[in-house]
C-alpha cells in the first residue's frame, strides 16, 4: 500500500521554479489556479507541504485525495 | 531600549545566553506607511485579554505592530518568535525577559526558577510570574510575534493557562498565521478576544497611494493604484513589490495593465521582476544570502568568500530590498520571511548545487562562533548529517541538563532515521531523550541497538564514558515494562562505569535501587541507595538523590516506619522543589513516595493529590511499571475517601496493565493484596449497610424485589402508599442507591433477601 496522491490547488498560476518548493509533486496551472499534485507519505508530510504554501504567502482554494490516478493535462480542476 | 548588550545565542557551561534582538520590534525602517487608523482600531481592540492579529504572510503584520509599538507610550513588551520556541523553556524565558524590559521587577523568581534543569509550569512559574503582573501598573501589553511557529502542545497549555489567569491591565496580542490552538471560542464568548483579520488588513486605495505615492516616489494615477490595490487584493507584500517593480521603469501603464490582466500569482510575477532589473552583484548577493536565517557581515562575507558585505548590507536595507533590520545597531538582519522563501526557491532553481556549499559554510562560521542551534540547523540543511550528529553528540548534556530536552529534540527530528541510525552517539542522545518524552519501546530498541554497535570507532557523546555504559544506562533509567531487565542493565552499566567518574555512575546506582525495590529484593536495594544518599548531593546528583531518597521511603513505609518514610519522602520532595524537578517524568518517584506515606498517616487528600501527579508524570510508556505501581496505590486512597468504585476501576486499570508488562517484579502480588483489600473492604461495608434497615423496611425491601408496584406493595402491608413511599427513600438512602432495581440488586449481594415469602423468580435483580 502505496503513499496516499493529494492535490493541492492555490490561488494564481505558479512559474515552475516552485515546483522547488514541492520537491516530489507536479505542477499545472490554469484558470487563474495551480494545483499541486503528487505523492504524500503520511500526515506530516502534508502539514508540511500546508505550510510551505503558508511560507510562500500562496492562498489556499483545496486539499483532496485523489481517487483516480493524476491527470497530468493542465487546467481543470475536478477534485475527485 | 535595551542598553547595548547583544550576546548571541551561545552555549556550552553556561546556561545558553539570550538574543536581545528577539526581543525587540524590527527597527522602522524608510518607505513604511503608517496606517493611522489601523492602529486606532488595533488601539481600541486592546480591551480583552487577547487580541489575535491574523492574516497570511505578507499583510504587514508585524510593521503594525512595530509601528503601533513604537508610539504605544512604551509599555509594549516583545517577543519575534522562532521554532526554537517550542521549547517552553526558552519560550517562557524570552516572556519574561521581554517583560522585564517594561517592568524590571516582574518574573525575578520565574526566571531563576526557569533556569533550573526542569520545569513546573502551571504549579511554580506561571503563578509566581503572573503574581508579580498583577502588581504592575496597568496597561501592559505582551505582543507575541508569528506565534504560528509555535506548534508544541506544552506552549500553547502554558499560555492558555498564562492567559486564564492574566491581571486586569494586562493583554497578550498574538501576531499568527494560522487560529492558534488556544480556547478562543470560550474567550469570544465571554468577551476576552479581539482580533484583526485580513479583512482588516487589506490596504485600502488611499493607504496603497501613502505607499506607493508618498513613500515610494511613484507618481500614479489614482486609478493605476485602484488598478493594483485590485490585483493584489490590498495585500502589502504585494503592493510593496508591485512599487518596486515600477521604479525607475518608463512604461508604468502598460506595465500596471499587463500586470492586472496576468493570472500569475502575484508574488512569483513581480518578485522575479524586480530581481532581474536588479544589477546581477546585487542579485547574487540576495539569492545567496537567503540561506541564512539571520544575516550579518562577517558571517555574509564567510558564506560569499568575499568582503564588504556590512555595506552591502546598509545598501540593501537603505534601498530597501527585503532586509528587515534586527537591532539598532545595524549588525544583524533577517530577510523578510516571504521574500526570503522566494530568494531560496529562485536560487535553488539557478544554482542548486551551491545551496548545500553555502550551509556548509555558514555552518562552520556558527560553530566558530560558538552559536551550537544555528550550527546544528546549518549542518543538517547542509546534509552533513555527520558533523552535525558531533555537536549534537557534544552539546546535549548541556542542554539536556538545562530543562533544554525539547531544543535537542528538535535538532535530533532534523536528521533523517538513516543519519541516526549509522551514528552510535546521537542514536544513544536520541535514546536517552527519546525515553522520557514518550518514545515507544521498540524505537527505543532500535537506537539502543544502534548503540551497542561493537565496530564504532568514532566519538562519544558528551558525559558517557563509553556506548555499552550509555546503553545499559538508558536501559536503566527507563524501565518501560521490564523490571528484571533493568536491574541487570543497572548492574552492567556500573560494571562498566570505567575508571573515570562518570556523571552518570550515581543515576546508575539509583536506578539499580529502584529496579531491585520493584523485583521485591528488599535487602539487596538498600545498600546502593544509602551509600548514594549519604555520599552525593543532590546539587551534584540530582536525579540520582531523588530517586534514592523516594525509594528508601517506600523500604522504610514497607517496615512499617512510617515517621522514617515520611520524612524521607519530605526530604526527597522538597529536594525536588529546590532543584525545580517536580515535573520531570524521572521525579515522579518521589511524588509517588509521598503519596504513600500520606496514605499511613490517613491524610487522603495530600495523598491523592501527589499520586495523580505521579500518573500524570508516568504517562508515557516508558513509565509504565511505576504508572501500574502509583495506580496500585491510589487505589486504597480512593477506598479511604469512601470511593469503592473508583478504588475499583483503578485496580482494573492497574491489572489490565500489570497482564500486558513484559516484568512487572512484585506488582503482581501487590496487585492481589491490594484487591484484597478492597474486597474485604467492600464487604464489611455492605454489611453495616445491611445491619441498619427496620424490620419493617427489610419486609419493604423484599417485596421490592417482587413485581408488586408500590400501591400493591402498601395494600399487602396495609398502611398508605405514602408510607411505604417513605420507606423507599429511606431504603434507598440506606442501601446509597438510586432506583428500586439498585435496591434489590444490592439486597441480593448482601443476602437480604432470603426469607422472603413472596420472591419472584422472575425478577431478576438487574
Amino acid at each position: 500500500m502505496g503513499p496516499t496522491i493529494y492535490r493541492i490547488v492555490v490561488r494564481g498560476e505558479l512559474s515552475q521554479r516552485y515546483g522547488l518548493a514541492f520537491e516530489g509533486m507536479s505542477l499545472a496551472t490554469g484558470d487563474g489556479q495551480t494545483s499541486i499534485t503528487g505523492p504524500v507519505i503520511d500526515q506530516a508530510h502534508l502539514h508540511g507541504l500546508l505550510d510551505r504554501v503558508g511560507d510562500l504567502g500562496l492562498e489556499l482554494f483545496s486539499v483532496n485525495v485523489m481517487l483516480e490516478p493524476a491527470s497530468s493535462a493542465p487546467a481543470g480542476q475536478g477534485n475527485g | 531600549m535595551v542598553a547595548g548588550h547583544h550576546p548571541r545565542d551561545t552555549t556550552g557551561s553556561r546556561s545558553p545566553a539570550l538574543m536581545w534582538s528577539k526581543m525587540v520590534p524590527p527597527a522602522s525602517r524608510a518607505g513604511l506607511i503608517t496606517r493611522g487608523g489601523l492602529q486606532s482600531l488595533l488601539q481600541a481592540r486592546l480591551e480583552g485579554k487577547l487580541c489575535l492579529v491574523e492574516a497570511p504572510a505578507g499583510f504587514g503584520k508585524t510593521t503594525l505592530l512595530a509601528q503601533w509599538q513604537a508610539t504605544g507610550g512604551g509599555r509594549v513588551a516583545w517577543v519575534s518568535l522562532d521554532e526554537g520556541d517550542n521549547d517552553p523553556t526558552r519560550f517562557w524565558t524570552y516572556v519574561v525577559e521581554a517583560l522585564r524590559t517594561v517592568e524590571p521587577n516582574v518574573g525575578t523568581a520565574a526566571l531563576t526558577a526557569l533556569q533550573r534543569t526542569s520545569l513546573d509550569h502551571e504549579r511554580v512559574i506561571l503563578p509566581s510570574l503572573l503574581n508579580d503582573l498583577s502588581g504592575v501598573a496597568p496597561p501592559l501589553v505582551l505582543v507575541l510575534d508569528d506565534y504560528h511557529l509555535i506548534t508544541n502542545p506544552t506552549c500553547h497549555q502554558t499560555l492558555t493557562f498564562f492567559l486564564d489567569h492574566l491581571p486586569a491591565g494586562v493583554h497578550v496580542v498574538l501576531a499568527t498565521r494560522v487560529d492558534p490552538p488556544l480556547p478562543l471560542a470560550r474567550m469570544r464568548a465571554s468577551q476576552e478576544l479581539t482580533e484583526l483579520r485580513v479583512a482588516d488588513l487589506q490596504f485600502t486605495d488611499e493607504e496603497a497611494v501613502a505607499l506607493l505615492n508618498a513613500s515610494m516616489g511613484l507618481q500614479l494615477t489614482a486609478e493605476e493604484v485602484e488598478l493594483l490595490t485590485e490585483r493584489t487584493e490590498g495585500w502589502a507584500a504585494g503592493l510593496y513589490l508591485a512599487g518596486l517593480s515600477l521604479r525607475g521603469r518608463e512604461d508604468q501603464s502598460k506595465f500596471i495593465a499587463a500586470f492586472h490582466g496576468d493570472n500569475r500569482h502575484v508574488a512569483d510575477y513581480l518578485a522575479a521582476d524586480v530581481l532581474a532589473r536588479q544589477p546581477s552583484e546585487i542579485t547574487t548577493f540576495l539569492l545567496r544570502t537567503s540561506v541564512l536565517r539571520r544575516l550579518s557581515g562577517p558571517l555574509c562575507d564567510a558564506i560569499l568568500q568575499a568582503d564588504g558585505s556590512s555595506g552591502r548590507l546598509e545598501e540593501l536595507e537603505r534601498s530597501n530590498l527585503f532586509l528587515v533590520p534586527l537591532d539598532d545597531r545595524r549588525e544583524w538582519y533577517r530577510y523578510h520571511q516571504l521574500f526570503g522563501e522566494l530568494l531560496r526557491l529562485e536560487l535553488a532553481s539557478r544554482e542548486p548545487e551551491l545551496v548545500l556549499v553555502l550551509h556548509r559554510r555558514a555552518s562552520a562560521w556558527h560553530r566558530a562562533a560558538g552559536d551550537v542551534d544555528e550550527a546544528i540547523y546549518h549542518a543538517t540543511a547542509a546534509r552533513e548529517f555527520s558533523g552535525a550528529g558531533e555537536l549534537i553528540a557534544a552539546h546535549w548534556l548541556a542542554y539536556w541538563r538545562r530543562g533544554r530536552g525539547a531544543t535537542v529534540a528538535r535538532w535530533l527530528e532534523g536528521l533523517p532515521e538513516e543519519a541516526i541510525a549509522a551514528d552510535p552517539p546521537v542514536a544513544f542522545v536520541a535514546a536517552w531523550i527519546g525515553g522520557f518524552r514518550g518514545t515507544s519501546r521498540q524505537e527505543r530498541e532500535r537506537w539502543l541497538t544502534v548503540v551497542e554497535d561493537p565496530t564504532w570507532k568514532g566519538g562519544l557523546p558528551e558525559g558517557i564514558s563509553s556506548l555499552a555504559f550509555g546503553a545499559a544506562l538508558a536501559r536503566a533509567a527507563a524501565l518501560f515494562d521490564d523490571v528484571g531487565r533493568a536491574a541487570r542493565a543497572a548492574r552492567r552499566a556500573l560494571e562498566l562505569a570505567g575508571p573515570e567518574p562518570s556523571p552518570f555512575w550515581w543515576m546508575a546506582q539509583a536506578a539499580l535501587g529502584h529496579a531491585l525495590y520493584l523485583s521485591g529484593k528488599l535487602a539487596e536495594a538498600r545498600p546502593p541507595l544509602e551509600e548514594l544518599v549519604a555520599r552525593v548531593s543532590a546539587a551534584e546528583q540530582p536525579y540520582a538523590v531523588l530517586t534514592g531518597l523516594a525509594v528508601l521511603s517506600l523500604l522504610a513505609g514497607d517496615e512499617d516506619d512510617d515517621q522514617t518514610a515520611m520524612a524521607l519522602a519530605r526530604r526527597a520532595a522538597a529536594t525536588a522543589d529546590a532543584q525545580g524537578l517536580s515535573a520531570e517524568p524521572l521525579c515522579g518517584i518521589v511524588h509517588l513516595a509521598l503519596g504513600r506515606a500520606m496514605t499511613r498517616e490517613g491524610n487522603y487528600a495530600g495523598a491523592q493529590e501527589q499520586l495523580e501527579w505521579a500518573l500524570e508524570l508516568f504517562r508515557i510508556d516508558s513509565m509504565a511499571v511505576h504508572r501500574a505501581h502509583a495506580l496500585l496505590l491510589l487505589a486504597p486512597v480512593r477506598q479511604g475517601s469512601g470511593d469503592l468504585p473508583g478504588a475499583r476501576t483503578l485496580l482494573r486499570r492497574a491489572e489490565e496493565l500489570v497482564e500486558r508488562l513484559v516484568d512487572p517484579g512484585v506488582l503482581p502480588a501487590l496487585l492481589e493484596q491490594t484487591t484484597r483489600m478492597l474486597g474485604t473492604a467492600a464487604s464489611s461495608r455492605r454489611g453495616e449497610m445491611g445491619a441498619s434497615l427496620t424490620e419493617r423496611e427489610l419486609v419493604v425491601l423484599r417485596l421490592l424485589a417482587t413485581r408488586l408496584s408500590t400501591r400493591e406493595i402498601s395494600q399487602e402491608l396495609h398502611v398508605s402508599v405514602n408510607t411505604v413511599r417513605t420507606q423507599v427513600r429511606s431504603i434507598h438512602r440506606k442501601l446509597g442507591v438510586t432506583s428500586r432495581a439498585q435496591a434489590v440488586a444490592h439486597a441480593g449481594q448482601l443476602g437480604l433477601l432470603s426469607g422472603s415469602t413472596h420472591q419472584d423468580p422472575d425478577v431478576s435483580p438487574r
